[in-house]
């Protein structure tokens, strides 16, 4: 059609099975493991339609199992789909792994690609090599990357001798080194502290919109998901659930965030203190007081001081107050147990 | 692979090596130990005896030390590091790369024997060359011969380890193969005992397995007892061994990726 683009990432009906073997208990059950194991058929991804287009911001979420390892790994071309079709750039990555692996860029946040026993420099020039990138564009990408990655007095560390940080900054700029136009990031921010977190935000939100690298990564990080996408994929038990933007999202739960108070002592009345608050409150059973605040709710500090007011008219005091931003996988539980009420 | 390639593949080796600089040390105090044992095992049995099976004293004395003394070139943990990526998932990792894992797992074992022969195989033929009365080569030629089998030896070695590294995988048991292949090799290769000396039926099983162009072959010219018109066959039959166990090696490497990516990993 005139005027449409291709899609980067193309997937029509992707689905992906594993056969799992179990062994059956006792001798007997050992016996006749021997001769065939016990099989079952787990089903990773339902066919997944999706389009990606290039120089988007894809954030992939939902619960561990919910298939997101596996679709990283189809997008990777080291698992093939068990039905479906999936190109990316116009390739079946699984059965055209080198063509496509020149293209693409991974990395694994439970894993580094460098090489333990040599200096971060050396594995990047060996890298360079691997990949064909012409020494001008090498030195200059490698300029680029490690004054923004701040590499520089790291590039001449073993790898072996860097912190989780500092080589997932170097696994990073290694991945880019050859250029891709797809970035694949498999829990980038994992075990990661909040400084380095920040900086490894600001460098991809900075790289994706300078060379329009396509970002997909998957994460279980809330505040990943808030910086780094906007667009949301989440996926439950293999199936997507859930497209759209971040805001879309937040739209669908209401904001979700909670004003939680610890009380000094318990209300003799709980249910009277909620109904008296100004926005929805309820009374949670590890004796807190939770306000629910919708998007639209402004001024925080001044519902918090009319809370605070209301609490002493009835005679009661707060120890502690604090804002709670719920977790990705609450934001996933309340979501499906929104989908299933639906239905 | 680009040239630019192969050359980063093959520094990578000798960077490896130079990395566990203590193990490179090890290797070589363990080896003179053997060698030393060895030469004074066969120098003793030759007390009394002009010769053993054919071979003169000063024949099969430095048949044992060569045989011995080049498993520090062209010996390889290959199959171990393979193994320990398949078990890891680290494999995975291998395989985003546009290369051929196995060409470029070659030639960094070549990068590392080449350091090992500086760093270790050198230093100990030069003390045992010095001070255990040894046969040096009589034609010049013996020694072009010799480099040549030496470094099909090396590529024989890397084809049987790179085959164990995947068997490993596909039967979910890398220490056992491995203790097999060191074993084999032993045995085998002409580095403990001198093929030479076999019985002719086991000699004929021998005969048609390829470790014995790890050692027996570069070791038997050495000591010249490989006639000037067999050299050139001997050669051909190692690199036939070099080349066969190469392509067996990309056929299980493939199959073994092909079950991964279609089974899952």
């Amino acid at each position: 059609m005139p005027g449409d683009t291709v899609p980067l990432v193309h997937a029509r009906g992707l689905r992906r099975t594993f056969r799992t073997f179990s062994r059956r208990p006792g001798v007997l059950g050992a016996v006749r493991d021997l001769f065939a194991l016990g099989s079952d058929e787990r089903v990773a991804l339902h066919g997944l339609d999706l389009d990606i287009a290039a120089g988007e911001r894809i954030a992939l979420i939902g619960p561990n199992g919910a298939g997101k390892s596996t679709t990283v790994k189809l997008c990777c071309g080291i698992l093939s789909p068990t039905d479906g079709t999936l190109t990316i750039g116009g390739r079946r990555p699984h059965l055209e792994r080198r063509a496509h692996v020149r293209g693409l860029g991974v990395v694994f946040g439970q894993r580094t690609q460098l090489w333990w026993d040599l200096a971060v420099r050396e594995a990047f020039e060996l890298l360079a090599a691997i990949f064909q990138v012409s020494p001008d564009d090498y030195r200059t990408r490698l300029d680029e990357l490690s004054s923004l990655l701040e590499l520089g007095p790291l590039l001449g560390a073993p790898v072996r001798e860097l912190s989780l940080g500092q080589r997932m900054r170097c696994d990073i700029a290694a991945a880019l080194l050859h250029a891709p136009p797809l970035l694949l990031l498999d829990e980038p921010t994992i075990g990661l502290d909040v400084a380095v977190k920040r900086r490894i935000r600001t460098f991809l939100r900075s790289w994706n919109a300078e060379r329009g690298t396509t970002l997909l990564l998957t994460t279980h990080d809330l505040s990943d998901v808030e910086a780094l996408s906007d667009r949301i994929l989440l996926l439950d038990k293999g199936r997507l659930i859930f497209d759209d933007s971040p805001a879309a999202l937040k739209e669908r739960l209401g904001g979700g965030r909670e004003l939680v108070l610890h009380l000094e002592t318990a209300p003799d009345d709980p249910e009277a203190l909620v109904a008296a608050l100004p926005e929805p409150a309820r009374w949670a059973a590890d004796g807190t007081v939770r306000l629910a605040l919708g998007e639209a709710t402004a001024a925080p500090p001044a519902l918090v001081a009319e809370v605070l007011r209301r609490c002493a008219a009835r005679g009661l005091s707060v120890r502690d107050l604090a804002l709670e931003a719920p977790a990705i996988d609450d934001v996933v539980a309340s979501f499906y147990e929104d989908r299933g009420l639906d239905s | 692979m680009t040239p630019r390639s192969a050359l980063a593949s093959l520094r990578l080796g000798v960077s490896l090596l130079l990395a566990y600089r203590l193990e490179v040390v090890i290797v070589g105090v363990s080896a003179s130990i053997v060698t030393l044992l060895n030469w004074s095992l066969w120098t003793a049995l030759f007390v009394g005896r002009d010769s053993i099976a054919g071979r003169t004293a000063a024949e099969l004395t430095t048949y044992v030390v060569v045989a011995w003394v080049i498993t520090t070139f062209h010996g390889t943990r290959v199959d171990e590091r393979l193994a320990a990526r398949f078990r890891t998932g680290d494999i995975a990792v291998d395989l985003l790369r546009p290369w051929s894992l196995q060409a470029h797992v070659y030639l960094r074992a070549l990068g590392r024997s080449g350091a090992a022969l500086l760093l270790t195989t050198a230093p100990l033929a030069l003390w045992t060359g010095l001070l255990l009365p040894m046969r040096g080569p009589e034609r010049p030629s013996t020694w072009l011969f010799f480099g040549m089998s030496l470094l099909l030896a090396q590529a024989i070695s890397f084809g049987i380890s790179w085959l164990v590294g995947v068997a490993a995988f596909r039967l979910r048991n890398s220490v056992g193969l491995s203790h097999l292949k060191a074993t084999s090799i032993g045995v085998l290769s002409g580095a403990l005992i001198p093929l030479d000396l076999y019985p002719p039926a086991m000699r004929r099983v021998v005969d048609l397995l390829p470790f014995q162009g790890m050692s027996h072959t570069p070791a038997s010219i050495f000591i010249e007892t490989v006639p000037a018109e067999q050299i050139a066959p001997a050669l051909a039959l190692q690199a036939a061994w070099a080349l066969g166990l190469a392509l067996a090696g990309a056929v299980a490497f493939r199959a073994a990726t092909r079950r991964m990516v279609v089974q899952g990993g």
